[in-house]
């Protein structure tokens, strides 16, 4: 009799565990930076009274997760992270597309990356470079302006980028290069930055913090992580190559077979708002607004005062994987 | 004697009337919620009842149980009973079988399809112990068969389905597929080579620094070695990360070491170096478990007898102590690589270019979305630590004399010779100041604004941490705390089972359960994930897959403590209470139990502490209800919130500190108290 009252209070107790539905709510995964995605969910709460559940994954976690739950999905909107994994997504099925109510107010050049609305532009980010000017002049080394510069040999493993397998930071810049130079002649390039490569990161910001304290003397990052860098009081100095850099686009996507598909695309809709985008000013995000009438961050460079490549989303994320075995055969194992 | 056996069971009726009761209350599919969907909602219509017409299989096995239930009310002798409770449960296990696994596993199962298939198992067990067929009663053959079916599940099916990832093409079995998917990635070959390097290295060293602390610490003359224990302790309450970390704090380019004291300006850290110097510091502490119970174990008798007959110190050493420890000293170094091999955070935070499969695995997910590589690496990974694993535990843990707890001997120990003495106590006095110094960089900077560019005192961290860190701390804390004694209580019982009773597939039924430790947490959470998310069984996205993650991931450091106490009680005293009438769940409680008590206080120690620190498992497995304190320290580290992560951590260690002294007082309270007490110390007194 105890036996089986104590097996009837284990399974209660493992009921007890189990998560319980409730209603009106939206289950949303973020892959920028997690003050940026907790600020949405909160202040969406605020303005609609929607509970938002968020994680912050990074956007290669978020597509496998998407994946593994294709048959259930358990989240509603993707938010945050570089274009090619939400346009792999979309490609792949994993999304539906949407076009949102404020879609006049969304600038034509960012809002539609791979186009057909598969994949919202809601942020646009510069890649540059991020300087330890401090070391600099303690090593008695110029502040360097443009992408050559970065392949004097004086710069010899002070200069740092994540590795272009794990990193989608890393992904833009080789792309950054062949969209400048043509592909090997990219190639080319990345072989001499290679020789002054410290080391590479797996993850694409983490360059810019050992540069912060000074373990490299340049790193290769998107600035407006910079600029945060800086407000964090990191010496650090945000640098747009000379020679012209690329950009990402954080991707939006609904989740296709979304547990909530109606409060999904309401929150879209908000998502895409200029209210929603001067959010991210607030907790260090400045990366640079899509909403037109959203206003670009005192501190964030726009994008018009940089010379910018014409970065073809589409043809980064047909040929990333093969631009990637290129450069771990060709480059990575070069000697340094 | 006829008259006497006929007679209803009150087991079996009971049994069926509370299953049926259950059912009512809980969902049998769970296209919403798991468990409490219907009481909370009042929404009946996933219901057993409201589903009757809807699978014909369902109806017949209800109509089983029902036929049970009508069994235990009958008068009728007992092997009469017992052949139709067999037939009649047998086929409602096998009926849900064919009809959820092979007919519709499209149709997620709730808690009231697990409730109605372990009813079924559980009326098994029972018949199977009343026919004679297992050893031992109904709680001895439902606990063999309920694990049994946990581990199916738990352990070898996601195995399975990573293994079918990189197997099957387009839905046709190719086993080179997996060579293909190898060959095609140009960094297989050096990451398997950075691994094996890493590993091997890692072995040597932790060994070496765990053999060292373990003689100081048994045998040597130094009067404060006590303090060197704790020293040898503190990695494993540590959570990942946090060595990591300190290494660049001291050791870094703008490092306090590397830069202040010895004013070199190299990153010579990241890659090799750093992550042996992290692995070393965090795994020696297991080797040094091993050693010690060897040493402490070892038999001075033996050390007498060649003094007596005239060889030195030093020629007893190398004669006697040496020999007798080499098992024991080929076992830390395996156990080492094994750990070393799935480590994840050490990798990833000091690995520069050197990459090795654990994190390869990871990344080939995050960086390349190749889940099919992911799957592959992840087979070699998991081939390699195997391998290590089976010579570990059948080529060396036969030969070895490793019991982690084992009781004090009672003839002093004799000092080791004075030269090795007195190195041997210099070289572990520096590992502890290193260690130390560690510790102290990363206790010291979470109170400052940025470590080594801007060292003025602050609590903003802190401060940050209870609004950005809080909730998953609380999470965290939880879930260790609900998994710790569930896991405890599980190995604990694999352990009894296993080493007193003797049944039908035991061998594998043990390797299975210790099976998990080979297996690196970056498998098993890819495997969760794939396996899991998936009709029939649906955990992914709840709370509940973290804490069956937890359980059988930690369950064979409960098995080993609960297995190696086990050995040293005599059955006899099992035997006793058996004969004296005892039921063989009263004997596990109340003479098992309070004899074993380190182990199950070693086990929850470490079930709970595994639980506050584990990553490469989880990464994949939280979601946004149930964030986990680890996952929220990388991605802080990796926005460069290093202040932040350092104040986390220190938490977490000054958490799972306090919690270990708790967990002792409260386990002493409970098992052994009032009359037990007496009854085990009687116990104790028979045994010698």
């Amino acid at each position: 009799m105890r036996k089986i009252l104590g097996i009837a209070l284990t399974i209660l107790l493992i009921a007890g565990v189990a998560a319980v539905a409730q209603q009106k709510e939206l289950t949303f995964y973020g892959s920028a930076e997690p003050r940026s995605v907790e600020i949405l969910a909160k202040t969406y709460e605020k303005v609609s009274g929607v509970k938002v559940n968020w994680i912050r994954m990074s956007s290669g976690e978020t597509l496998a997760r998407l994946r593994a739950e294709k048959k259930n999905p358990l989240a509603d909107v993707w938010w945050g992270g570089t274009t090619d994994p939400h346009s792999i997504a979309a490609l792949e099925g994993l999304t539906e597309n949407y076009r949102p109510t404020l879609w006049q107010e969304m600038d034509p050049r960012f809002r539609d990356p791979i186009g057909d609305w598969k994949v919202l532009g809601i942020y646009v980010g510069v890649l540059g470079m991020s300087a330890n000017e401090g070391l600099l002049k303690e090593l008695g080394l110029p502040t360097p302006t443009g992408w050559d510069d970065l392949t004097d040999p004086r710069y010899k493993g002070l200069v740092g980028v994540a590795n272009i397998n794990t990193s989608g930071t890393a992904l833009t810049t080789l792309a950054t290069q062949i969209f400048l130079r043509g592909e090997d002649e990219g190639f080319e390039y990345m072989k001499r930055l290679h020789k002054n490569i410290a080391h590479y990161t797996k993850s694409g910001v983490a360059p810019g913090i050992l540069c912060g304290r000074g373990e490299i003397a340049v790193a290769i990052v998107f600035l407006h992580d910079v600029i945060y860098q800086i407000e964090s009081g990191y010496p650090v100095t945000a640098i747009a190559p000379k020679e012209g850099t690329g950009y990402e686009i954080g991707g939006l996507n609904l989740v296709k077979g979304a547990p909530h598909p109606e409060l999904a695309k309401d929150f879209i809709d908000w998502l895409v708002s200029a209210e929603a985008q001067e959010t991210q000013a607030k907790v260090g995000g400045y990366q640079l607004p899509t909403n037109t009438k959203a206003k670009v961050p005192a501190v964030s460079i726009p994008i018009d005062s940089v010379k910018t490549v014409d970065y073809d989303f589409k043809w980064v994320a047909e040929n990333g994987v093969r631009i990637m075995d290129r450069w771990t055969r060709e480059v990575f194992t070069l000697p340094r | 004697m006829k008259f006497i056996d006929l007679a209803r069971e009150k087991a079996i009726w009971v049994g069926g009337l509370v299953v049926f009761l259950l059912l009512t209350f809980f969902p049998f599919t769970a296209t919403k919620g798991m468990a409490l969907v219907l009481l909370k909602q009042g929404d009946f219509s996933q219901s057993i009842w409201n589903q009757l017409g809807q699978l014909p299989l369902l109806n017949l096995l209800l109509l089983l149980l029902l036929l049970i239930t009508i069994l235990g009310l009958l008068n009728m002798g007992k092997r009469l009973r017992g052949k139709l409770l067999f037939a009649l449960s047998l086929s409602g296990a096998l009926l849900f079988t064919i009809q959820f696994v092979l007919l519709t596993p499209e149709i997620k199962l709730g808690m009231g399809s697990f409730i109605i298939f372990f009813s079924f198992l559980l009326f098994l067990a029972r018949s199977l112990s009343r026919l004679g067929l297992i050893r031992g009663d109904a709680f001895v053959s439902g606990s063999i068969l309920s694990i049994a079916v946990l581990l199916v599940i738990f352990i070898i099916y996601p195995l399975v389905v990573i293994l079918t990832k990189s197997f099957i093409v387009e839905r046709a079995f190719k086993p080179a597929n997996i060579f293909t998917v190898l060959i095609a990635y140009p960094s297989t070959w050096r990451i398997m080579k950075n691994s094996l390097l890493m590993a091997t290295t890692v072995g040597v060293f932790s060994t070496a620094i765990g053999l060292a602390f373990a003689l100081v610490i048994e045998r040597s003359r130094f009067r404060f070695k006590r303090f060197l224990h704790g020293f040898s302790l503190l990695p494993i309450i540590t959570p990942p990360f946090v060595i990591g970390l300190a290494i660049i704090f001291m050791f870094g380019r703008m490092g306090f070491f590397t830069n202040k004291v010895l004013g070199i300006k190299s990153s010579f850290i990241f890659g090799y170096p750093g992550i042996v110097l992290a692995q070393t510091l965090s795994f020696a502490p297991i080797a040094f478990l091993i050693l010690s119970g060897v040493i402490h174990s070892m038999d001075t008798a033996l050390e007498e007898a060649s003094y007596t007959l005239g060889a030195n110190r030093w020629r007893s050493f190398r004669t006697i102590i040496w020999p007798l420890m080499r098992p024991g000293i080929a076992n830390a170094f395996l156990l080492s690589v094994i750990e070393s091999l799935a480590d994840f955070a050490n990798p990833i935070l000091l690995g520069g270019d050197f990459d090795v499969l654990a994190t390869s695995i990871y990344l080939a997910i995050i960086g390349r979305y190749d889940e099919v590589l992911a799957a592959s690496l992840g087979i070699v990974l998991l081939s390699v630590t195997l391998t290590t694993f089976v010579v570990q535990r059948y080529w060396v843990g036969k030969r070895s004399y490793v019991t982690i707890t084992g009781k004090p001997s009672r003839f002093a120990a004799l000092p080791l010779p004075k030269g090795l003495d007195y190195s041997l106590v210099g070289f572990t006095l520096l590992w502890a100041a290193l260690t130390i110094a560690l510790y102290g960089s990363v206790f010291l900077g979470g109170f400052v604004k940025l470590w080594g560019i801007n060292n003025t005192f602050t609590l903003m961290h802190y401060k940050r941490f209870l609004s950005d860190g809080f909730g998953s701390y609380i999470t965290t804390l939880q879930l260790a705390a609900i998994s710790a004694p569930l896991t405890a209580a599980l190995g604990l019982l694999i352990a009894y089972l296993v080493s007193r009773y003797r049944f039908f597939g035991r061998q594998p039924f043990e390797f299975t359960s210790m099976l998990s430790f080979a297996i690196p947490g970056t498998v098993i959470g890819i495997g969760y994930v794939m396996a899991f998310n998936t009709a029939p069984l649906v955990f992914t996205g709840t709370a509940t897959i973290l804490v069956i993650c937890f359980v059988f991931r930690n369950m064979p450091v409960g098995i080993r403590s609960g297995m190696a106490a086990l050995q040293q009680i005599d059955p006899a005293l099992e035997e006793a209470s058996i004969t004296l009438g005892a039921s063989n769940m009263r004997t596990f409680n109340k003479v098992v139990l309070p004899l074993i008590r380190p182990a199950v206080l070693s086990g929850l120690i470490f079930s709970f502490v595994r639980a506050m620190t584990a990553i490469s498992a989880v990464i994949f497995l939280v979601t946004p209800r149930t964030k986990l304190a680890t996952t929220v320290i990388l991605g802080r580290i990796e926005a460069g919130k290093l202040g932040l992560a350092t104040a986390y951590c220190t938490i977490l260690i000054i958490t799972m500190a306090t919690a270990i002294v708790l967990m002792n007082i409260i386990v002493k309270r409970i098992v052994k108290t009032g009359k037990m007490q007496v009854a085990s110390k009687e116990m104790e007194a028979v045994n010698i």
